[in-house]
């Protein structure tokens, strides 16, 4: 006897759609192929850009490509939409779909925890922020710097030298253009216009006089060019640099940045002197951090890194807090946390360099971590007592 | 009780088909696995060495207890020598025919030879060349690709050798070497290596060697004069006299003065490499060849003058000693020798473990627990024709015993070595081979444990073997020691028993699951449980559990990881190649049961999806230290061509498994 058909309503059949297993194995198997062909590419392009490729937020469509770039594998969708839907997916089918009853309490459980974890991670992804604080013993900073993004620093010198406060050109305006492309930037706050040409992702700076083959095809300005360089497989070591042209009628002027060169460029406009800067993106702290004292030190006779610690003491307000802050053992404190991520003693002076996080989520995949390991756990234990229970069966009858 | 496996009904349709396929396939996984085995392999090479004479074992003993300072521990002398062989010469025994035998020089032996008989040492075939083309396109005349050779048989082309060695090294600052450059560069480093170990004792052996008429004839005791020990005890008068005398030479120093000025600073030259087995004098961790000791004492960085020169002076009382090995002065001599430094040792709170190591390299176990391995699989393989009868049950009972016995010397061994090391058994990619054979092994045994089928006991020892084998091709081809401590981001026992003990076990399922998937398609294929459904289901419900197995440790190790790295460098995840590897294997996991509980995978797919996850997992193990990118740095490996022998053969049981599949529905069909 045939059962009878359920009519079915549309939402009806949209959410069966999209909970069903159909679209969790698409998924596995795009994410499986993400994740390969994300990894593969790493050792030619380095992991900072195989991220931005594959498993950023903004990569919609990704075509995998070989060392001499030759595509290699069918276009695939960004890692983060695949992960979207399969959040939604696991949502509707590993969640409200389900069948509840005790069997499947333990994977209804980690089904929810493993979605929070992925919640926690698209958080991570828009709202975290990274940097690198760098302090020597007995100093103390308040900002942090990007280990990858540059920004343009424009600043007006007052009467006694000192810098004023900054206006910036953002490293998002910057990093997509290409050698050819200008940007023209208007700065209300400023008396100027600026006009950004020749940006290099990876450059190197070179005198002319010593390069003269190599400057003919290039921009010399003061003496000195920038030119291309192949592009690392480790961003941080990718240094940009681009030219500024500073206009005000008929006074113009013609500048070389270079993230390479840490000295600000001068120039005047109606007798005020300013400064240009192309530097790391610099993340102001609502906090500073004094380093007390930092000691490192390697197994003996080697270069192996064993102990790095660093005392300091964070001054918000006027509060002083002293922390411990060692390897495996942040300093987790107001949103923040500080890790122990460079140190050495350069001249017997001592520095210890902090990678500073802001990450809403930080807390969140631990949590979800013990949620989901104790009802995996749950749901393998029960599974494999069931089948050892009906083994035993089956052979004690076997043997009556 | 139904026998699991049973041979082929001869009325089974394309027999002939099927077992032709079946040698076939095994043929050619056999012959890439030799290939790959043998690819690396040197056959041994027995040098005549008329004059060698062993050490007693007594001198060994002692030898091996002396402390020394490598990779930032101390350790063993015995443990020092074996890693110092295995880089150079690849093997921990080397052959040398004497006086009409065949002896094994081990490890230890060879470095007494490197240090107080360096004229046997240099006949001895220690380097080990797996390209002889850098030394043939030198002039030297070598017969084969691969080979051994003394250091006497390269001191023809020595200069030539060192010079060239140093141009690469300069050139390597603005170029990318190519192989053969590379090998050449290496190669000339461990002559270097090798002369800094045979030289460390020059002093002591040779003397000053002054001529008799340069003596002064007033001199109490000329002896003296001959000691190199002297000669620094007195080095400030010394260089005040040369001073005097070259200013009253117009400025020249004279001939016999500057000889030995030349002699003393050779031998501190020769001294400032090699062995680390100085104890520090002041309160410093590093301990130091003596030749750097003294050239501290020299450029007045220290005032340790008078226990440096008493250790130059033990040092030349036992070098002499040693020419005569066998003898009690010798032995006395290196034993209050080894004694002192000991007690250096200990008043540091240093060497405490010298014992347990030695005896655990004695030991050793996972040798042992091969053997038993390999017993318990032939034991398995008889059962396989003895299925029926109280034979048979002995058969198993035996099998059982034997498995038993080999997985109780491995586990203890991994227990031992984690007393040793001071940390959980996994801190680094040899540690994962035993542990990752240890928790199959368990797995499959326990399941035979549950199910009494005699397959999965089968697959255990087999598995056990192939798993110690990779440990032991993997110890002599990395050469390094693995018990030496682990970075700073790693020294976390917590994390090391947690999220690493976890992957590893993820590892461990996957390969069981492969393996498992490996024995169910060459049987399809051989016709063998054809008419065994039963036999069938069993095998692939295993398959599915161990996928389910593997899917909680490797998510929940590979979590924890996400964890630590949030703790260690502020994110929970980077899309790290070593990060991707695990996940990889958790996806492939989801993949095999979202699709079996969504009706898409039947027996066949299973079987087919966990042969693929023994390749993913031989991925995330091996490969993905291999692309040397990431924040994983501390587990980077190079080379590593054997991988892709591997996935050859998972892909040649892939071939396996399509052809079974083929067969099964041509039959079905028909």
């Amino acid at each position: 006897m045939s059962q009878p058909k359920i009519e079915r309503s549309l939402g009806q059949k949209i959410f069966r759609v999209l909970s069903g297993f159909e679209i969790a194995v698409v998924c596995f198997i795009l994410l499986f192929l993400l994740t390969f062909f994300g990894t593969w590419e790493q050792q030619y392009i380095g992991l900072y850009q195989a991220i931005d490729k594959y498993f950023d937020i903004d990569s919609l469509f990704v075509v995998p490509r070989n060392e001499h770039d030759k595509i290699i594998f069918l276009p695939l969708p960004g890692t983060y939409w695949v992960i979207v839907v399969l959040s939604i997916n696991m949502f509707c089918g590993g969640i409200v779909r389900m069948r509840k009853g005790w069997r499947t309490a333990a994977v209804l459980v980690s089904h929810f925890a493993i979605l929070f974890m992925l919640v926690a991670g698209a958080v991570s992804s828009i709202a975290k922020k990274e940097g690198l604080m760098m302090i020597y013993q007995g100093e103390k900073s308040d900002y942090a710097q990007s280990y990858h993004s540059s920004d343009i620093e424009v600043f007006a010198y007052d009467e006694k030298g000192d810098r004023t406060a900054p206006t910036v050109i953002s490293s998002a305006e910057l990093e997509p253009l290409r050698n050819e492309d200008t940007l023209h930037v208007d700065l209300p706050e400023l008396p100027f216009e600026l006009e950004v040409t020749g940006y290099l992702g990876a450059s190197s700076m070179a005198i002319a006089k010593n390069d003269l083959e190599r400057a003919k095809d290039h921009k010399v300005v003061d003496g000195y060019f920038i030119h291309e360089v192949e592009r690392s497989t480790t961003q941080e070591e990718n240094m940009p640099g681009c030219y500024v042209t500073v206009s005000k009628g008929d006074e113009v002027y013609e500048l070389m940045l270079s993230n390479l060169n840490p000295q600000p460029i001068s120039f005047v406009i109606d007798g005020t002197r300013y400064g240009m800067l192309l530097t790391r993106k610099v993340w102001p702290m609502p906090f500073e951090v004094e380093l007390n004292k930092t000691v490192g030190d390697y197994y003996p006779g080697t270069r192996k890194a064993r102990w790095f610690q660093s005392d300091v003491t964070k001054v918000t307000d006027g509060n002083r807090e002293d922390y411990e802050i060692i390897m495996n053992h942040p300093m987790r404190h107001g949103g923040f946390t500080l890790y122990q991520a460079r140190w050495d003693k350069p001249q017997g002076r001592p520095f210890s360099g902090f990678a500073i996080v802001s990450n809403p989520s930080d807390r969140w995949p631990e949590w979800a971590f013990y949620v989901s390991t104790a009802a995996l756990f749950t749901h393998f234990l029960t599974m494999l007592s069931l089948y050892i229970m009906r083994s035993t069966r089956k052979s004690s009858k076997a043997v009556s | 009780m139904t026998p699991p496996l049973a041979l082929p009904n001869p009325a089974q349709k394309n027999l002939a088909l099927r077992w032709g396929l079946v040698i076939f396939f095994l043929i050619l996984e056999f012959a890439l696995i030799g290939y790959a085995i043998n690819g690396s392999r040197i056959p041994p090479t027995v040098k005549k060495v008329p004059a060698y004479e062993p050490w007693p074992e007594s001198v060994l003993e002692v030898a091996s207890q002396i402390p020394v300072q490598s990779g930032g521990r101390v350790k063993p002398l015995s443990t020092f020598a074996r890693f110092e062989l295995l880089q150079l010469h690849g093997s921990l025994k080397m052959k040398v025919e004497t006086r009409g035998k065949t002896i094994k020089i081990s490890a230890t032996e060879w470095l007494l030879d490197c240090l107080f008989r360096p004229e046997i040492a240099n006949q001895l075939p220690v380097f080990r060349l797996d390209n002889s083309e850098i030394v043939t396109n030198l002039g030297l005349k070598v017969d084969k690709l691969r080979t051994r050779l003394s250091f006497e048989d390269i001191f023809p082309i020595y200069d030539k050798l060192m010079q060239r060695g140093q141009e690469l090294t300069r050139e390597s600052e603005n170029r990318e070497l190519e192989m053969k450059e590379k090998q050449l560069t290496e190669f000339a480093q461990q002559i270097l290596s090798y002369q800094a170990l045979t030289s460390a004792l020059d002093f002591a052996r040779n003397g000053m060697q002054i001529p008799t008429e340069q003596l002064p004839p007033a001199v109490e005791n000329p002896e003296s004069l001959q000691k190199f020990s002297h000669w620094m005890a007195i080095l400030p008068e010394v260089s005040e006299a040369i001073r005097s005398a070259a200013d009253a030479n117009n400025g020249e120093i004279p001939e016999a003065m500057r000889s030995t000025l030349g002699t003393i600073e050779e031998f501190i030259t020769k001294t400032r490499f090699g062995l680390n087995w100085i104890p520090p004098y002041d309160e410093s961790e590093e301990w130091r060849p003596l030749g750097r000791t003294l050239t501290d004492l020299i450029e007045g960085k220290s005032a340790q003058w008078e226990p440096a020169i008493a250790d130059l002076q033990t040092l030349e009382e036992l070098a002499p000693l040693a020419q005569q090995p066998d003898s009690r002065a010798f032995l006395d001599g290196l034993t209050a020798w080894q004694e002192d430094l000991t007690q250096r040792s200990a008043d540091r709170g240093l060497g405490k473990k010298i014992p347990t190591e030695i005896t655990y390299y004695k030991r050793s176990y996972f040798k042992y627990a091969l053997a038993f391995f390999i017993l318990s699989f032939v034991i398995c393989a008889i059962g396989w024709l003895v299925t029926q009868g109280k034979m048979g049950t002995w058969v198993q009972r035996f099998a059982g015993i034997t498995f038993f016995i080999a997985v109780c010397i491995l586990v203890w061994g991994i227990v031992h070595r984690s007393l040793v090391t001071g940390r959980p058994p996994v801190g680094n990619l040899y540690d994962t081979i035993p542990f990752i054979t240890a928790g199959a092994v368990i797995l499959l045994g326990l399941g035979e444990l549950i199910t009494r089928r005699r397959l999965l006991l089968s697959l255990a020892s087999f598995f056990g073997m192939v798993g110690l084998f990779l440990a032991f091709r993997f110890e002599y081809g990395d050469a390094k020691d693995h018990m030496d401590p682990l970075v700073a981001v790693l020294n976390s026992n917590y994390w090391l028993s947690t999220h690493v003990v976890a992957v590893t076990l993820g590892y461990s399922g996957g390969l069981v699951a492969c393996f498992l998937s490996q024995v169910y398609v060459h049987l399809r294929l051989a016709g063998v449980i054809e008419g065994n459904k039963s036999f069938q289901r069993f095998v692939t419900r295993a398959a599915y559990g161990i996928v389910g197995f593997t899917l909680v440790f490797s998510l929940v190790g590979t979590v924890y990881g996400g964890i630590w790295a949030n703790d260690s460098w502020g994110r929970f995840w980077g899309w790290d190649p070593k990060e991707n590897g695990a996940l990889l294997i958790v996806l492939l996991a989801l993949l095999i049961l979202h699709a079996r509980l969504g009706g898409w995978l039947g027996e066949w797919g299973i079987h087919f999806l966990c042969i693929f996850m023994g390749m993913v997992v031989a991925f995330s193990w091996w490969h993905v230290n291999m692309l040397e990118v990431g924040l994983h740095s501390y587990g980077f490996i190079s080379g590593g061509e054997v991988i892709w022998f591997f996935y050859g053969a998972e892909v040649l049981s892939l071939g396996v498994g399509l052809a079974a599949y083929l067969l099964h529905r041509s039959e079905k069909k028909g």
